[in-house]
């Protein structure tokens, strides 16, 4: 698909937003009564469920345990009618896998997993509709679940994409703009230091433009960051208020 | 098996020695190994010797049905073996952790950046095309598997010839090798990785990491890269990484100089076998053997190679009594101590800069002198030695 | 008597609970009253929601209290089977999410998840339940085949017939694009598809089954059970009962035996249950259907 399509003359994309404008941010916590912690994010029309379990005692072989910080076990599922083409198998397959060694890997280094050591904490994602930046919503979804589930963390995850068309940074890319052959960038960050957890990149661009990507895929962390921060307020205050009532 | 643990003054070892600025194996931190390429006899068959890890890449063809959604392409599978053979911890025909990121970095590097050019080879739309399958097989693990992969693969399908076809109306005429010579793949450009280990939050970055620094490093950083100083992959990874915007750009600075060296030296070795071939005497892979200088026992050698601050070793040899300590390696059939000594015998001179000569020359055991006082003159010093003979 | 909680297992492997003897001594012995105050023959409140996944033809979910399904719908041309030419395909397919239970991890809930499966495929097999020859587009070569995936999001027991309500009203939103066949000259015929998004068709769903659990306790039967009544019964019955009120599937779960007069009066009163609830459910979502277009709440509560 050539440039022209993802970002018209006037600077709009195919959707109608700017090229530095998030997609529609609903998030709600606690929808699960059995698990510890649960989230359902929706970033656009990419709709993800979150749940967390843990910390708990080592489920299975008792050698996974580390002896001086607990061991984070990641999920990552896809309902198979959450794709435009049917998906025979939810999980799995290596892409699956590998979102799952990724999201474990960002997690274990956001988790002050030091406070429970030989323990495991479970942290499950469901995409229940994918339109581009499915990772990136299942960072974020997870996080508001841990911060459902009160599990202590040294700062929050946010995670963001960023594409390059025609020379214009783009911020969380849908489906059709990753699949229309521009290069898409995400980024994890610890928010309030600004570092970054995890990145990854996928096509190619020069390396002379990964700087002003980064910035934007940066910028939308932040952005998200902030949105996220004002959701999970409003549901613990809404929390304390139920409890100080009864 | 389990993998053999990784213990703790090992692991500060390499993260103290790297933050001064220096590896275990005496290179600096931009530094490669030393990279050998060589082709097999059949087309389509590269090894690449990264330092110790060795990794074999073998790329074949068939012809299949194209996918319905991208119908006038071929297709390209990569596949990525890992056997007990390369380390003790590889579990025989299941891919562990490792080994699915291993894969799908090498597919995002020489796949998803759309390297090969797939419609040249479609042989009729929607019913027929090339599905060129890479094949890497890791056969030993010595660090930084990505980028001998990466290498390997691309290696292997730069140096792969299918065979030729010809449409006779809507007939496929597939001529074997010896009727018509066969076609090489057209590379649009030269895609590969470099993988960084990253330490101390990120602030400390160090190139070509062995298995020891990629254990005990927070976290890695691999870039991949074409002679054109495009970006074709990107991956951080790493439980405890964190790392700034900064330390990100520098990286891939560093990383685009030498990609480009590392294309040209790729180029290089594709002409020499080429010229081989024409000449007709042929070795293959048998050539790379002759390129071995260590002996490999079981034993895994653990060889250091820590330059030392900051005297120069001539002047110690003269002066028998300093009481500066230094920190010094010694190296003694595979064990290594790290001591320190406030006198050297000139005969240890040599031993630091160079890689430890074959057994049968180490006669001595080095001694270690405990220097309990000041000035080593005046006080009895203990001595240790033992001989070998 | 001991009083120490004991940690039961129910009859379809859901989660273990801790029930004491004098709660099992309450659902053993309450006498058309149970724990959360319902009669045998009540079901639990039920909050049903279609048309939410977009990519899917046709979607819904529901939650019967703790039980959450989400099912999709989703429609593709094949080729149809070869000894039923002219009619089209329906195949069920159930994922356990582990977002229910850690132990559904990786194929953890594979089990469960095949035990429905089959048994949604055995309830849909009559010729009474869905018309199939609707399905087909060309005789013998094309058909419609019908995926219906079904995600299990949280076990709060009687899974069964939260899956099947669920599945009956996604069934019902699934719209099918219509296809014309442009014949040509000659072998292919070629199928033209409709560029009209809203030109589609839909199934008649008035005859889709809904399965009903009734578990027995003591000599009572209970429908809906919760978790806890489910680990105190021994055996049960699950029916499946069409539109029409007949029985097109029955299935016996738990180790315990059934005398063969319960059994039959126990199939009396489900296919009873069974034609209340069909008539209630097609009510409620031909009442969705004509309040409109409003916003989808989905998961946002």
């Amino acid at each position: 698909m050539s440039g022209t399509e993802l970002l018209s003359d006037q600077g709009l994309r195919i959707d109608g937003r700017k090229p530095n404008e998030l997609r529609r941010i609903r998030c709600s916590l606690g929808i699960f009564a059995q698990a510890d912690g649960s989230a359902y994010l929706e970033q656009g029309n990419t709709k993800v469920l979150a749940a967390v379990y843990g910390p708990h005692e080592i489920r299975g072989s008792k050698s996974k345990a580390l002896h001086d910080k607990a061991f984070v076990n990641c999920q990552y599922s896809t309902a198979t009618f959450s794709m435009g083409e049917r998906k025979r198998r939810p999980r799995g397959d290596r892409k699956s896998t590998e979102m799952s060694t990724h999201l474990e890997e960002t997690f274990a280094a956001a988790i002050r997993t030091e406070l429970y050591p030989r323990s495991q904490i479970d942290i499950f994602v469901e995409v229940l509709q994918a339109d581009g930046g499915n990772y990136t919503t299942c960072v974020n979804a997870a996080m508001m679940a841990l911060v459902d589930a009160g599990v202590p963390l040294k700062d929050t995850v946010v995670s963001c994409t960023a594409s390059l068309v025609k020379d214009t940074p783009l911020v969380d890319v849908n489906h059709v703009e990753q699949s229309g052959g521009s290069p898409e960038l995400v980024v994890s960050i610890l928010p309030h230091s600004g570092e970054i957890v995890y990145m990854s990149l996928t096509q190619r661009f020069h390396i002379d433009h990964l700087s002003k990507v980064l910035d934007t895929a940066i910028k939308g962390c932040k952005d998200i960051g902030v949105i996220l921060k004002e959701i999970m307020k409003g549901h613990l205050t809404k929390l304390d208020t139920s409890l100080q009532a009864s | 098996m389990k993998e053999t643990p990784l213990s703790i003054c090992e692991k500060q070892c390499v993260i103290q020695a790297v933050k001064e600025g220096q590896r275990v194996d005496g290179r600096s931190l931009a530094e490669q190994r030393k990279t050998c390429i060589t082709f097999g006899t059949e087309w389509g068959c590269c090894q690449v010797l990264l330092g110790n890890t060795r990794v074999m890449a073998q790329v074949s063809c068939t012809i299949q049905v194209p996918k319905s959604s991208r119908a006038n392409e071929g297709m390209l599978f990569i596949n990525v073996e890992m056997s007990t053979m390369a380390a003790e911890h590889f579990e025989a025909g299941r891919l562990g952790q490792q080994g699915i990121e291993v894969n799908r970095l090498v597919e995002r590097c020489i796949k998803d950046s759309r390297c090969i050019d797939l419609e040249s080879l479609c042989i009729l739309v929607e019913e027929q095309a090339w599905e060129i399958r890479v094949d890497i097989h890791v056969l030993n693990h010595e660090g930084n598997l990505i980028d001998a992969a990466t290498l390997a693969a691309l290696g292997a399908l730069c140096h792969f010839r299918r065979p030729d076809v010809t449409l006779d109306g809507r007939e496929v005429i597939v001529h074997q090798l010896d009727e018509r010579d066969p076609v090489p793949l057209t590379i649009l450009h030269y895609p590969l990785t470099l993988s960084f280990a990253l330490f101390d939050q990120g602030k400390i970055y160090a190139l070509d990491p062995t298995n020891l620094e990629e254990r005990s490093a927070d976290g890695k950083l691999v870039l991949g890269l074409n002679a054109y100083r495009e970006l074709c992959t990107l991956q951080i990874s790493g439980d405890g990484v964190f790392i700034r915007k900064e330390a990100v750009l520098s990286c891939a600075n560093v990383a685009a100089s030498r990609a480009v060296e590392m294309v040209e030296m790729l180029k290089k070795c594709l002409a020499a076998d080429a010229a081989e071939r024409i000449k007709g005497k042929y070795d293959g892979l048998v050539s790379s053997v002759a390129l071995e200088a260590e002996r490999i026992t079981t034993q895994s050698q653990a060889t250091a190679y820590f330059k030392t601050p900051v005297h120069n070793l001539e002047e110690n040899a003269d002066e028998e009594s300093l009481s500066v300590p230094k920190t010094k390696l010694v190296k003694d059939q595979g064990i290594v101590t790290l001591e320190t000594k406030s006198d050297v015998s000139s005969s240890e001179s040599d031993i630091e800069m160079e890689p430890l000569p074959p057994a049968s020359v180490v006669k001595k055991r080095v001694y270690e002198e405990i220097d309990i006082g000041n000035d080593s003159e005046e006080e009895p010093v203990m001595l240790i030695t033992k001989e070998l003979t | 008597m001991s009083i120490a909680p004991q940690l039961l297992r129910g009859p379809s492997l859901m989660a273990e609970i801790l029930l004491s003897e004098a709660e099992k001594a309450f659902i053993h012995h309450g006498d058309d009253l149970r724990c959360d105050g319902r009669t045998r023959l009540d079901y639990r409140p039920i909050i049903l929601e279609t048309g939410l996944v977009s990519n899917a033809s046709g979607s819904s979910r529901l939650r019967l209290a703790n039980s959450d399904v989400l099912v999709g719908v989703k429609v593709e041309l094949a080729s149809p089977l070869s000894e039923k030419p002219l009619e089209g395909r329906l195949e069920f397919f159930v994922d356990c999410s582990a977002n229910a239970t850690p132990e559904f991890e990786g194929r953890g809930g594979e089990d469960l998840a095949n035990e429905i499966c089959r048994f949604l495929q055995m309830s849909y097999m009559s010729g009474d339940t869905i018309n199939l020859s609707e399905l087909s587009v060309l005789a013998g070569q094309q058909c419609w085949v019908l995926y219906v995936d079904i995600l299990i999001l949280e076990c709060g027991g009687n899974l069964y017939d939260t899956v099947s309500l669920a599945v009956k009203s996604a069934l019902y939103t699934t719209q099918i694009p219509s296809i014309k066949v442009a014949t040509m000259d000659g072998d292919q015929p070629e199928l033209e598809l409709s560029e009209d998004p809203y030109d589609t068709k839909r199934l008649n769903t008035q005859n889709v089954p809904c399965l009903v659990t009734l578990m027995k306790i003591g000599n009572h039967y209970l429908v809906d059970p919760t978790p806890e009544e489910e680990c105190c019964s021994s055996s049960g019955v699950v029916v499946a009962v069409s539109g029409s009120k007949k029985i097109t599937a029955v299935r016996k779960i738990g180790s315990g035996s059934l005398h063969p007069e319960s059994l039959v009066s126990m199939l009396k009163t489900a296919s009873e249950v069974g034609a209340v609830v069909n008539k209630i459910l097609m009510k409620k979502l031909l009442e969705e259907e004509t309040a409109g277009k409003t916003q989808k709440v989905g998961f946002m509560r």
